[in-house]
């Protein structure tokens, strides 16, 4: 199993330098820059501009300075203060030194902000964008999961119905539309919660409810196919037949065997919540990281482009490395070499 | 079932926050407005780069002078009075003495003074405005405005291209509260340009000691009437009431103690304003029909003149409409009273020429009724058949494929289906549209603008010369269309080496003809209306160009 987690990682380090091989060339393909404003700027400005940032260079060059900032880890001298910090994402005081600093990974600037580095927008958006993608998977297992057993156990019930009927409603209504209409009927016409916002626990429940039932409304569905695909199994008669009781039958049979392909699902929708959604965060005013994956690519902001790519495949590839161990655990036929 | 307990557990997790959500109150010193999604780009004078940048450093860097709303008249900065040299190209400032540089202190709460390595407080000198125009000029800042500044300054030019180490800049401090400035030609509007933000004083000390993060709170050091409390990046910034701006007629002292700006979407301002949450609020025009309707809220509802001009650009150049017959029967055709009702749901005025009447020196609808271009179907089709003949073609089916370029936004795509509809309607001319995301259409409209495109101007400062010169002057940087025209350029060339305004005006006047209706190089469309709600307890004032006066704005308990 080791070995196999470590074969997964440095497969990981490939995939990586692939993605941002193909971000990096597809980035600048498209027409227009950074610095391609409403008003065009004057060529001696742009030209500064440019130098400034590096992008006078050929893209070649620029794609290897951009690795070596973001690979190579270096030592500085001098206190750690605020304005340092954001040159690299990892800084940390070097034990045998006062001053001696160890830095590494510096996702470079963000052209759309004269004072924050993309290091700085990790270090200070994501973990907004995590918090809601966590507790909106929380929230969408702890609804789906149930949602879809008990209508696979109760069959053409109305249980079944009703738990399918709202997994259709989830996944039919796009968040888009249900996020104003809750914002309005719950913040504005009832007055029962602040509309946006982030950080106490009353601006969490809007968002956290609209992003976690789309995605319980997946969970549901497939929770529901794959259990009555195993209720058929030989092995869920025969646990009956040795007397288990049904509860026992349910979960530690029928519900593990179902869970495969239902955290084949899991495992990416996590890593998607967890960067952050554009929508959700836009609508209920989340200062997180989802924004600047769609405003980073229409104001050509180069390295955020860059930095918010390779954080999302970054997650992917662990989420699904995580899966995999996951697939052992719940079915202890499958091995890996 | 364990999932059944985590039911339990989430159910009361949403009754424990649910009971702390309620416990929120409104403070009745502090206004909350909304300033459009994301974080302002900088609040660093000479790096700032759109309107909202602007009007939030304007809260704590005065201008030298400043144009009032109401009056339309030059008012005092941060200066006590100023005059102009006979050969109209010096202008010198007298400072007010003894602004206090400041800033807020996060742990007494207050806004204090800051004081140099000596000890002595720091006030705001004519060395401070010297450096800041020295700074926006110089080429390594960057300076987005320094286009339209460096014309007006002696050598900004050569500066800021790098020709030159800037040592004949002609800005001058006189003496600690004398600033001059030299201009190679007398222009009619060298004021306002005086007073651009990337002119604005700026506290060379902070910007060496802390870089680029010298706006943070925890650096920035302002004078104006309001300090920067806090800003949470991607979510708000709050300005606080700074007691020791001693107010002069431009910027008087703040009266609201803090202002919050939220960074919030459109859609979620509106609602968190009907929630109470927020004191005024600009309002998508899609909202106007619910808004009017409603009995309360159509109360609050303001339709203010705004300060931006939307048109439409042929590019001169680009068959079919290298002919001005095409050109004036493309202009004739649009209905603009339509346009305005059904589109723009009242949120404009018809425009007949290109700049807003509510800019200095433009034409008015009262004192100019036969300035311009207006909708004329009898007009259109006469010049489409002239048009025609001069092409020698035989009928429309024969013209070339027109495509019309804009930006891919409801918005854009909703106007652009209603100009789609009438050319075919009134001219018979199907034309296809190109939807486009924003940076590939300015970076085309820049390299090769398409035959058709939409363009719209939102004004640098209040004059009519920088709608019309400053755009459509021939080999211009935003004459996309590549118009050219010696009797266009004539007269605001003229228009601007004037300095008797009735005459300037005059000479508008023609020019604005020429290019709409001589030339029909741009289709005027609208003129901009701000709809804008605004709680009954918020005094506040309203300035077509979003450069608002918040610190004329009061809230009164109810």
């Amino acid at each position: 199993m080791t070995k196999f987690i470590v074969r997964r990682l440095s497969w990981m380090i490939l995939v990586l330098l692939v993605v941002s091989i193909i971000t990096f060339i597809f980035m600048h393909a498209v027409p227009g820059g950074p610095f391609t404003l409403e008003r065009p700027l004057p060529p001696a400005t742009l030209e500064q501009l440019q130098i400034r940032y590096g992008l006078h260079l050929s893209l070649p060059e620029q794609y290897i300075n951009y690795m070596t900032n973001l690979i190579v880890p270096v030592v500085t001298r001098g206190r750690l203060d605020p304005a340092s910090r954001s040159d690299y994402l990892i800084n940390f005081p070097l034990p045998f030194s006062d001053e001696l600093v160890f830095r590494w990974m510096d996702f470079g600037p963000s052209y759309k902000s004269t004072t924050r580095t993309v290091n700085d927008i990790f270090r200070e958006n994501l973990p907004l964008s995590a918090q809601l993608g966590l507790q909106a998977s929380i929230f969408a297992i702890a609804l789906g999961l149930p949602l879809g057993v008990i209508a696979a156990l109760r069959r053409n019930t109305f249980y079944d119905y009703f738990g399918m009927g709202i997994a259709i409603f989830g996944v039919s209504i796009p968040v888009i539309i249900s996020a104003p209409i809750l914002q309005y009927v719950i913040g504005v016409q009832l007055g029962w919660l602040p509309l946006s916002g982030w950080g106490k626990p009353s601006q969490m429940i809007l968002p956290v409810v609209t992003l976690g039932f789309s995605q319980s409304a997946v969970i549901a569905r497939v929770t529901r196919a794959s259990m009555l695909q195993v209720l058929n199994e030989d092995f869920v008669r025969t646990a009956h037949a040795k007397g288990l009781r049904e509860r026992q039958v349910v979960v530690g049979h029928v519900l593990k065997n179902a869970l495969i392909p239902v955290v084949t699902v899991i495992g990416p929708m996590l890593a998607f919540l967890i960067t952050g959604s554009f929508i959700v965060e836009t609508i209920f005013a989340i200062p997180g990281m989802g924004r600047f994956f769609v405003v980073s690519l229409f104001g050509r902001d180069y390295s955020v482009i860059m930095g918010s790519i390779l954080l999302l495949a970054t997650l992917v590839v662990l989420a699904n490395t995580l899966v995999d161990v996951a697939y052992a655990w719940l079915d202890p036929r499958i091995r890996y070499y | 079932m364990h999932s059944k307990n985590l039911w339990y557990v989430t159910l009361i997790v949403l009754l424990i926050a649910l009971t702390t959500g309620l416990t929120q109150a409104q403070d009745d010193a502090t206004i909350q407005l909304s300033g459009g999604p994301g974080d302002p780009q900088s609040i660093d004078p000479q790096q700032g780069i759109n309107m909202r940048d602007w009007y939030l450093l304007n809260l704590l860097f005065p201008g030298l002078v400043s144009l009032d709303e109401e009056s339309n008249q030059l008012e005092p900065g941060f200066v006590s009075s100023w005059e102009v040299s006979e050969d109209g190209l010096t202008t010198t400032f007298h400072l007010l003495e003894g602004i206090p540089w400041v800033r807020y202190n996060a742990e007494t709460g207050e806004v204090e003074q800051v004081m140099d390595d000596m000890g002595n407080p720091r006030i705001v000198t004519a060395h401070d405005v010297v450096y800041g125009f020295r700074r926006a000029l110089h080429p390594e800042t960057g300076t987005f405005s320094a286009f339209m500044l460096a014309p007006l300054v002696a050598g900004g030019e050569a500066f800021n291209a790098g020709e030159s180490d800037g040592s004949d800049l002609g800005v001058q401090a006189i003496d600690d509260f004398t600033f001059s400035v030299t201009a190679p030609i007398s222009v009619g509007y060298a004021l306002p340009l005086y007073s651009l933000m990337s002119a604005r004083p700026s506290p060379a000390w902070a910007i060496e000691e802390f870089g680029n993060r010298w706006i943070e709170p925890e650096n920035i050091q302002t004078f104006g009437p309001y300090a920067l409390k806090d800003w949470v990046h991607e979510d708000s910034m709050t300005f606080v009431r700074n007691p020791h701006w001693p107010g002069s007629d431009g910027y008087a002292q703040a009266r609201a103690a803090e202002i919050v700006f939220r960074f919030l979407d459109q859609g979620v301002s509106l609602r968190e304003y009907e929630a109470g949450n927020l004191d005024t609020v600009s309002v998508p025009t899609d909202q106007i029909p619910r808004l009017k309707a409603d009995p309360e809220l159509s109360q609050e509802l303001t339709l203010s003149p705004g300060a931006c001009s939307f048109v439409l650009g042929f590019h001169t150049n680009k068959a079919p409409f290298d002919n001005v017959h095409i050109r004036r029967a493309f202009s004739y055709a649009i209905d603009r009273e339509l346009f305005v009702d059904t589109v723009l749901q009242g949120a404009g005025i018809p425009a007949r020429w290109i700049t807003p009447p509510s800019i200095y020196l433009a034409p008015t609808p009262e004192t100019d009724p036969d300035v311009g271009i207006a909708y004329d179907p009898m007009k259109a089709d006469e010049e489409l058949a002239a048009g025609l003949d001069s092409l020698g073609l035989a009928s429309v089916d024969e013209l070339p494929p027109i495509t019309v370029y804009f930006r891919d936004s409801e918005n854009e795509n909703t106007r652009a289906q209603f100009f789609q509809v009438i050319w075919e309607d009134e001219l018979g001319i199907r034309v296809e549209l190109a939807p486009q995301d924003v940076t590939t259409y300015w970076s085309r409209a820049i390299e090769d603008a398409g035959p058709i495109h939409f363009a719209g101007w939102c004004p640098d400062y209040n004059d009519a010369n920088n709608f019309l010169r400053d755009q459509y002057l021939s080999g211009g940087q935003y004459n996309y269309g590549k118009y050219a025209s010696a009797a266009f350029d004539d007269l605001v060339n003229a228009a601007q080496a004037e300095s008797d305004a009735d005459t300037r005006r005059e000479l508008y006047r023609q020019a604005e003809n020429q290019i709409v209706v001589d030339d029909a190089a741009i289709v005027p469309i609208s003129w901009g209306v701000v709809p804008t709600l605004t709680k009954l307890n918020l005094t506040r004032t309203f300035v077509p160009s979003s450069l608002q006066a918040f610190w004329k704005w009061e809230k009164t308990s109810e």
